[in-house]
């Protein structure tokens, strides 16, 4: 076919597109440099007897004994995957200075690299689709953002550990998932945020050189024109760039891929309440004979309550840690949470406080009331032991305990939860 | 003097054919191509280049190629050749114009067509072969070969 018309035609043969292969696209690939050898053996008679069989060679041989291979060499090919993890927005709070998304790199290529990490804060008018949820858009800047390889791939973020902004060495995954780098995207979001709003952030991974250093190695160059035969044992392997489009990434054949993630924010609305009540007096003589309409007096006791709810309309969970107490000295602490009536503990000698918690959605133990000693240390809930007076100290992270299965973690209340705390008080 | 010379001219000479193994009457060469396809204006176009650029999942052609070099037709021609390590023979590719092609899954101990190769597994138990089990090609050339002719004989295979 004469090009002689199609004087551009030469500029068009850039588009080079691999063939396929029928094996997996994701089975793991023959290392970069490895060589390729084949030898055949050919057996013939003449005139009806056998001869001694020849082997090939790359240029034609005719002396049995005398074949050599004929060889290639694997070269190198690049391909990257990253993957956000979780599919779903991070919730956070406005003002928080490190919030987290995370990602995974893959190493698609058959010979490791180092990788560019980079993360960019997306403009409004970025969608990301979570699950199920409806389409967020980006409404704000965020004030910074950096992405972080997790060195020490604990899957945590760690601000002292992972501290390095690219990625080293990563190895090839054979298609198991089972290699990869985890990346943290960190970012610091401004005050000014309001409830509900959303700010989206893509991370981009590009396969560098690895130069077997803490250092991010050189930019690849991919192999322009047809390469170079190198059945001498070549160690300049070429390059070629072989990854695609991907959701996020719109440049194939780039040593890049992108994926991107997001934040929400939320807030609670928790609001604490104590309230004291006359309870009950008991007065000497009388036995254990209430009397109606019990008065603040000498002997008689008062009861406290303490109610810690995350109102119904919040738009996150509050996480509580701990909450404290002081008795005036005029007060001391009753040891027993005795019952009105009878006088007797509530629960057991010794046991002065009750916790029940309420919730919106199920949860362990949820409406049953637990009792806590007066001033054991270990169980979450003492009074210092003061004859008068003194403090009392609730650890909010053993009192409401984690509930996996409920979707809880220690200290927390949903919006619509609420603890309960009770103590009664004695006049002196 | 000259038969001094002779006699060393003789003794090199028969030095030199002891050393020098007997050509025989076939020249057989095997030539690896990558396998390409560009996109030219919207239409696919598919040819064979010389294998500089090859990365896994890249399609290769191996053609054989067969000549007679001697005076007289050779007979009773078989070619062998291992399925190259580092690559799967792609399916229904072997070729030779007046081959019988069977195939082995044993490294070369025993050839079957494909269609009755099997696979036994540490369990005994018995699968037909697949493409990917091929270790081993071998195509039976049935006519002679002229003088002066030359004869192929070719497969593809995918890198891994």
């Amino acid at each position: 076919m004469r090009n002689s018309n199609l004087p551009g035609f030469r500029q068009w043969l850039g588009v080079v597109m691999l063939m396929c292969a029928s094996v997996s696209a994701h089975a793991i690939g023959t290392t970069t440099n490895t060589p390729v050898s084949n030898r055949a053996s050919i057996s013939y008679s003449v005139g009806g007897v056998a001869q001694t069989p020849i082997d090939s060679s790359p240029t034609g041989n005719t002396i049995p004994g005398a074949g050599a291979d004929t060889t290639f060499y694997v070269d190198t090919k690049v391909d990257v995957n990253v993957d956000e993890q979780g599919a779903v927005l991070i919730q956070t709070a406005a003002g928080v200075t490190a919030a987290v998304t995370t990602f995974r790199v893959y190493n698609n290529s058959n010979a490791s690299f180092d990788f560019q990490l980079t993360a960019t804060d997306l403009d409004s008018g970025a969608t990301w689709p979570a699950g199920n949820d409806t389409t967020p858009t980006a409404t704000e800047a965020l004030t910074s953002v950096t992405a972080y390889w997790d060195v020490n791939g604990n899957g945590t973020y760690e601000p002292g550990t992972d501290n390095i902004t690219h990625i080293n060495s990563l190895a090839v995954d054979d298609g198991s998932l089972s290699t990869y780098a985890t990346v943290f995207v960190v970012a610091s979001i401004p005050g000014g945020y309001a409830d509900g709003e959303i700010a989206l952030v893509d991370l981009s991974a590009t396969a560098r050189t690895d130069d077997a250093a803490a250092t991010l190695g050189g930019a690849l160059t991919e192999t322009a024109g047809a390469g170079t035969l190198d059945n001498t044992g070549g160690t300049v392997a070429d390059v070629v760039f072989a990854d695609a489009v991907t959701t996020y990434d719109a440049a194939a054949r780039d040593a890049t891929d992108t994926d991107r993630g997001g934040y929400e924010i939320v807030s609670a609305q928790i609001s604490i309440q104590k309230t004291v009540a006359n309870y009950w007096w008991h007065i000497d003589g009388l036995g254990n004979a209430s009397v109606a309409n019990p008065q603040s007096i000498p002997g008689a006791y008062v009861r406290y309550t303490i109610t810690v709810s995350n109102d119904v309309a919040a738009t996150g969970s509050a996480t509580l840690t701990t909450i404290s107490d002081t008795l005036v000295a005029t007060l001391a602490i009753d040891p027993d949470l005795v019952a009105s009536g009878t006088g007797a503990a509530s629960n057991a000698a010794g046991d002065g406080f009750s916790v029940t918690y309420t919730t919106a959605t199920a949860r362990t133990g949820a409406g049953v009331a637990s009792y806590y000693t007066t001033t054991s240390s270990a169980d979450g809930l003492d009074h210092d032991g003061s004859a008068t007076g003194g403090n009392i100290t609730a650890t909010m992270t053993t009192l409401l305990p984690a509930d996996a299965g409920n979707g809880y973690v220690a200290g927390e209340l949903k919006p619509g939860d609420s603890v309960t705390i009770i103590f009664n008080a004695i006049i002196q | 003097m000259n038969i001094t010379r002779n006699i060393y001219l003789l003794a090199l000479m028969f030095i030199v054919s002891v050393n020098t193994a007997h050509a025989g009457s076939i020249e057989i060469k095997i030539e690896v191509k990558k396998v390409e396809v560009t996109t030219v204006y919207g239409e696919k176009k598919v040819r064979e280049v010389e294998a500089k650029t090859v990365v896994p999942g890249d399609e290769l052609l191996y053609t054989i190629y067969f000549k007679n070099v001697d005076r007289v037709p050779v007979d009773n021609i078989e070619i062998t050749d291992p399925v190259p390590k580092a690559t799967i023979y792609k399916d229904g590719s072997a070729f030779g114009s007046g081959t019988d092609i069977t195939f082995s899954v044993d490294g070369g101990k025993t050839y079957a067509r494909a269609d009755d190769l099997t696979v036994t597994n540490e369990k005994g138990e018995t699968r037909r072969a697949q493409a990917a089990d091929y270790t081993d090609i071998k195509w039976i050339f049935r006519p002679k070969l002229a003088p002066g002719k030359t004869g192929t004989a070719s497969f593809r295979a995918i890198v891994k």
